[in-house]
């Protein structure tokens, strides 16, 4: 890692960095920490799996109905 | 490598015919279902087919892009695809409510919904998630700001952990 003082005022160490740079050496490394599907085939087959399981409306009623019970209370206590 | 040349050493990738029907039938299921939470008269309910294929179709364009991203050998995580296509099913102008839908205080969260019990029913069904996190996911995604990476970790991390 060249220090830029070092650098500033020196044209061959200057192209040098940019050398270094533009060799290729810095490549991108594969991002591998969450993967999966890889192509067409593969999402086909996830899809495929779906359970197809219905959402629980009940337990989606109970939480809206208490948050609206919520927002009365104070209203009808004021 | 530039990019360019990294995105054309890129397989070509499209969602299949089988998979897109998939889509656009449990749609119409989850529409109701997100309806039924709500309480909203599936009358007062009418749905674009051509938003909705457009934002499937633009949804398609997202995992390319993705791949451009991630590797090939290692692919996509689910929940990555269940985010893209959250996001565009959410976004798409899909869903219309009648004058007589109006006054229902959560209409404007029936579409966001249906899109997060699509993504997560086809694409990110392993991992459980809760209902007060969905509505919560749900209600950011109407009212504030959410894309495909912030939908991506919701299905990735925080409905695994659930």
């Amino acid at each position: 890692m060249p220090n830029l003082k070092d650098i500033i005022d020196d044209p061959a160490k200057r192209a040098d960095s940019v050398e270094r740079m533009m060799s290729g050496a810095y490549r991108r490394a594969e991002v591998a920490i969450n993967h999966g599907v890889r192509n067409t085939a593969e999402l086909d087959e996830l899809v495929r799996g779906a359970p197809g399981v219905a959402e629980n409306v009940a337990a989606y009623h109970r939480i809206i109905d208490q948050q609206h019970d919520g927002q009365r209370k104070p209203a009808e206590s004021a | 490598m530039t990019a360019s040349a990294s995105l054309q050493s890129l397989p070509e990738f499209s969602i299949s015919e089988e998979t897109k029907r998939k889509i656009f039938s449990c749609y119409i299921e989850c529409l109701k279902q997100a309806c039924d939470v709500f309480r909203v008269d599936l009358f007062d309910l009418d749905y674009s087919e051509r938003e909705l294929t457009l934002a499937v179709a633009e949804a398609e364009i997202d995992i390319r892009a993705m791949f451009a991203r991630r590797s090939i050998t290692h692919g996509i995580a689910p929940g990555k695809i269940a985010g893209i296509v959250a996001f565009r099913l959410s976004r798409f102008k899909i869903v219309h409510m009648k004058e007589s839908g109006w006054e229902n205080a959560n209409m404007h969260m029936v579409q966001e919904l249906a899109a997060l019990f699509l993504a997560r029913r086809l694409f990110a069904y392993g991992r459980p998630c809760s209902e007060k996190g969905l509505l919560e996911l749900a209600y950011q995604l109407s009212r504030r700001h959410a894309n495909q990476e912030t939908l991506g970790v919701f299905f990735d991390v925080f409905a695994e952990a659930a």
